[in-house]
């Protein structure tokens, strides 16, 4: 008992020293934490735009909302009535919150206050200004309107604005402003695609990303919902947006490191303790491991500068392949050795595994992707750190124990081995078969949506995107970019493109879009309106005309003249002095600063020919001015991204080849541990391609890992062999309980990841856990010994 | 039943002949005494739904003439009240709650009004509902209510009791006879002025 005190003692405290470490970085560098982070950098320059605009504008922070009453069941419908009534309720809950600036719920209600804002700037905002409207006789005609207005229903907001605006031209500039873009709506609100559910659209007033912000945003949703149902009975809500799914992603891979530590720490303990009796060794395999992750942690912060989240995740998951280095040193120990010469003599053998994985992993550091260059620079740095580690630090820490040598228990593997050995030809034929099986999917063997790639639960994504096609009108497919150099600019150019566009909307080959340049004028354009308007003493004479036979009281309309005659002096409205968050939020979204100057965004709804709207905009020869197929450009990137991918495989592959040929030098041991690797290699991606699944970067990064466990497995297992053939009877034996120690943690670890929630480290889990199986079986297959095999296979040990 | 039969009866009662036949026969006292807020209230409440023609005039502060609209007023147990506008555009406004929702002619929605922040629509409104529902508390709690004349002649006057209401509104005036409103006469504090002539005989049905 003693004794396995002081003998923890060492680990324990390298183990302190290293968790300090660890904490310092992961504390002082910079670590972002971005949903976009696997697009590749290389993308074409408007789509990089796109995500910019779509990552920073306000719609971050807007919160889609959908609620039904909880009694009905999906397929009964609802009455609209009802939904109205929840809608209205939940939207006076979530603004008492005080949480949110806005909140939409498609109710166009034409109160004085959101009125406000189109008021003020009634002049400089579109539609066009006509300056017939302030003649004698534009004058009388909107008397006899304003007369009309006050006998209607909605008189009593009439009566509120008559007299600064005789013309009602604030209704008319907050009509354009409404009446554009909306879901379905039923009953006065917003009822989503099949009007079983009423949406509502929320914007936070806090920071979009920020965890503790958002937290409260959710708290208060929670606490709205929670108060409708309390007045109108249960009901079925489901809420989304970028924030929500910044958080939810947060809280998911919380929850799945959580699962994975619960679950997999206590396996890896169990195996280890059964193979090794000894709790050092626990605490001693987590030496490189822990070295190896803030190694690689530190060299990402130093040539990267900041450290991308789910590069901590992943590189942590690919340098758990380090946790085989140890286990070789505890496995290979012989009870005459010392740790130290147990070390030295598995050294050569352990240096070709961590070469040949490392220099595997080397093109990564050359993707496009900026993930993926984390992850291969994390992950050689962090491999590189756990084999010296294992090499010289470790038999230090474990010097004091006396491990037991391997039993006679282990000797039954080798008639197994031997046996495996038959079945060389018959591998061969199963990795040609595989290759067949691969060739014969084609392009279908990859994953075409760049969904796929995200960090985002499954389900969170199918509730996001049902929420989408609820609130939007406009079509995702097509996109209208245009560049300027300033506001202006973008403004001027989008005014030229009204005219065609209003002109398709008239020939029903779309039923609308959407421009900045729609609702505010380009300064130019202000400027010649307000100049066309009549003069104070104008004004005055023309009103006082067009009163006669008009039942008003005198001086009624003073505060018109006041308005008229301010908006002239004022100027143009420049985008950047509009302060009201109904104005400015729309034009956020339509248009974005950017570094490289201003963009102008279109999106179209109900568009019903592409081709026309192309040539419409290719005729109306507007530079700057862009028609983006989103979906042709997703497509070629993707193509991109295939074909860097492969690249980076068949780099990865010959150099690892080269180093293995460096390494062992002779054709035949190249040829057997190269056939291992390649056969297990082959028929993972055969059988997960067999079980229907489309392949994704993250099952080739599984792959890579189950190419580095291969290698491993192949050449321990070979030099075990060796070792047998040189020294006889149970030499044999320490490697193969090494290699099968190793094989078992792997396997049971990953196979805990392929439960995982988040879809990429489901893939990478499922990939390696049959990868490590195959693997192991394909290295028996490959290594056993060749007087074995000589018997009964002469033809395939030639060598 | 037939839900279609059920409509039938009831639109049959909504029926001014029906309405004050009902009243005639079981309703209302056939002596001349006093008439007392309850009764009245009792004969007007309709059991069902009701519909009336309406026509309105408008006194606003800056306009020197009456503003004038027609359409129907339709009142659906227990507290909704749907105004048909006819003239000068077809309109509806839904009143339900504390809130009057507008639709234009093509069912989309023109304009919502807030009620609470309209003391003196809000107690307009209400007073309407309570006296077509013949709701005697409901007039009793919010106004304070003078009843003179005859059950064939009658006039109520109500005049808000709440603060905030008495501040815009000053009183609401309704004429009626038999079981039946005939007008209702809104003034308010500022000048402005609201007559709503009922009438169950015209254009129903």
């Amino acid at each position: 008992m003693k004794e396995s005190a002081k003998t923890l003692l060492r680990p324990f405290a390298i183990l302190m020293v290293l968790a300090v470490l660890g904490a310092i970085l992961v504390t002082q560098v910079p670590i972002r934490a971005d949903l976009a982070i696997l697009l590749p950098e290389r993308q074409s320059e408007e789509l990089k735009l796109l995500h910019r605009a779509l990552r920073e504008g306000p719609a971050n922070r807007t919160v889609m909302i959908a609620i039904r009453p909880e009694e009905v069941s999906q397929e009964e419908s609802v009455s609209f009535e009802r939904l109205a009534t929840l809608s209205r309720a939940l939207k006076t809950a979530l603004q008492e919150t005080g949480e949110f600036e806005q909140v939409a719920n498609g109710s166009f209600a034409l109160r004085s206050n959101a009125l406000q804002p189109f008021l003020k700037h009634r002049y400089h905002l579109n539609p066009r200004l006509d300056p017939a409207s302030f003649t004698d006789e534009g004058l009388g005609k909107a008397l006899d309107r304003l007369l009309i207005e006050l006998r209607s229903l909605g008189a009593p907001v009439i009566e509120e604005i008559m007299a600064a605006d005789p013309t009602l031209r604030t209704l008319d500039v907050a009509r354009l402003w409404r009446q554009s873009g909306g879901p379905r709506k039923e009953q006065g609100v917003w009822v989503g695609r099949d009007g079983t559910r009423a949406v509502l659209l929320a914007r936070s007033k806090r920071e979009a990303f920020d965890a503790k912000d958002q937290t409260a945003v959710v708290k208060a949703l929670d606490g709205a919902i929670a108060k409708v149902e309390a007045e109108q009975g249960s009901v079925q809500t489901s809420v989304s947006g970028p924030s929500i799914i910044a958080l939810e992603s947060r809280q998911a891979a919380e929850s799945e490191s959580r699962r994975l530590l619960l679950w997999s720490v206590p396996v890896v303990a169990l195996i280890l303790l059964a193979a090794f009796r000894r709790p050092t060794v626990l605490l001693a395999s987590a030496v490189p491991l822990l070295g190896g992750f803030v190694a690689g942690t530190a060299t990402v912060a130093v040539i990267f500068g900041e450290v991308l989240a789910p590069t901590l995740g992943f590189g942590a998951i690919l340098v758990g392949v380090g946790v085989d280095y140890p286990l070789h040193l505890f496995g290979h120990r012989r009870p005459a050795d010392s740790a130290l010469a147990t070390a030295r003599r598995i050294w050569p053998s352990l240096l070709l595994g961590v070469a040949t994985t490392a220099i595997g992993f080397l093109p990564l550091v050359f993707s496009s992707f900026p993930g993926v260059a984390q992850l291969g620079v994390f992950t050689i740095a962090g491999l590189a750190v756990a084999a010296t580690t294992s090499r010289w630090l470790l038999p230090w820490v474990v010097q004091p124990i006396t491990l037991p040598p391997a039993g006679a228990l282990w000797d039954i593997i080798a008639p197994l081995h031997r046996g495996l050995g038959r079945g060389r030809v018959a591998a061969l034929l199963l990795g040609a078969a595989a290759i067949g099986v691969v060739a014969i999917q084609g392009d279908g063997l990859w994953q075409d949506d760049l969904r796929a790639l995200s960090p985002i639960p499954e389900k969170t994504r199918q509730t996001d995107q049902a929420l989408r096609q609820d609130v939007a009108a406009t079509n995702p497919r097509y996109l209208l970019a245009v560049e300027g150099s300033d506001a202006q600019a973008v403004l001027a150019r989008g005014e030229a493109l009204l005219g065609p566009l209003r002109r398709l909307q008239e020939a029903g080959v779309l039923d609308g879009f959407e421009l900045a340049a729609r609702y505010l004028p380009s300064a130019n354009t202000q400027s010649a309106w307000l100049t066309a308007l009549p003069t104070d003493g104008e004004l005055r004479q023309r009103l006082s005309a067009a009163l006669q036979g008009h039942p008003f009281k005198p001086n009624t309309f003073e505060p018109f003249m006041k308005d008229l005659t301010a908006a002239k002096d004022r100027g143009a409205l420049q985008p950047d002095q509009i302060e009201s968050p109904i104005l400015r939020s729309r034009l956020e979204t339509l248009m974005v600063d950017t570094d490289a100057g201003q963009r102008g965004f279109g999106f179209f709804e109900g568009l019903r020919d592409p081709g026309q709207l192309a040539d419409a905009i290719a005729m109306a020869d507007v530079p700057g001015v862009r028609l983006l197929d989103l979906k042709a450009e997703t497509e070629a990137l993707l193509a991109g991204y295939r074909d860097e991918t492969l690249t980076w495989v068949g780099l990865g592959a010959t150099l690892g080849l080269a180093v293995l040929i460096l390494g062992l030098q002779r054709p035949g041991p190249v040829g057997r541990v190269g056939a291992a690797v390649a056969v297990s290699v082959l028929v993972t991606v055969a059988v997960l391609v067999l079980v229907g699944t489309a392949l994704t970067l993250f099952h080739l990064l599984g792959l890579m890992v189950v190419a580095g466990l291969g290698l491993d497995y192949a050449i321990f297992l070979r030099s075990a062999v060796e070792d047998e053939r040189r020294g006889g009877g149970n030499a044999g034996r320490d490697g193969r309980r090494s290699v099968c120690v190793c094989a078992a943690t792997s396997v049971s670890v990953f196979a805990i990841l392929a439960g995982a929630q988040i879809p990429m480290l489901g893939q990478l889990g499922e990939t390696v856990a049959v990868g490590a199986v195959l693997s192991l079986i394909s290295a028996f297959v490959f290594t056993a010994a060749p007087g074995a095999s000589r018997n009964l296979e002469p033809s395939t040990s030639g060598s | 039943m037939s839900a279609d039969a059920v409509r039938r009866i009831l639109r049959f009662w909504r029926s001014s002949l029906g309405l004050s036949l009902f009243c005639a026969l079981f309703a209302l006292p056939s002596t001349a005494t006093a008439l007392e807020l309850d009764e009245l209230a009792a004969c007007l409440a309709p059991d069902g739904g009701m519909q009336v023609s309406f026509r309105q005039e408008r006194l606003v502060q800056s306009v020197d003439e009456m503003l004038e609209s027609s359409g129907r007023l339709i009142y659906e147990p227990p507290s909704r009240l749907v105004m048909e506008q006819q003239e000068p555009r077809r309109e509806r406004a839904v009143i339900e709650g504390d809130r009057m929702s507008v639709y234009g002619a093509d069912g989309s929605e023109v304009a919502t009004f807030e009620l609470a922040s309209r003391p003196g629509m809000r107690s307009t409104f209400n007073g309407v509902r309570a006296l077509l529902a013949g709701d005697a508390a409901g007039l009793r709690k919010a106004f304070d209510v003078a009843l003179e004349g005859r059950a064939a002649d009658w006039q109520m006057t109500l005049a808000p009791k709440d603060e905030d209401t008495r501040y815009h509104l000053r009183r609401i005036t309704v004429d009626g006879g038999e079981c039946r409103v005939a007008k209702i006469d809104v003034r308010m504090r500022d000048g402005g002025r609201r007559v709503i002539h009922l009438r169950t005989d015209g254009a129903a049905e």
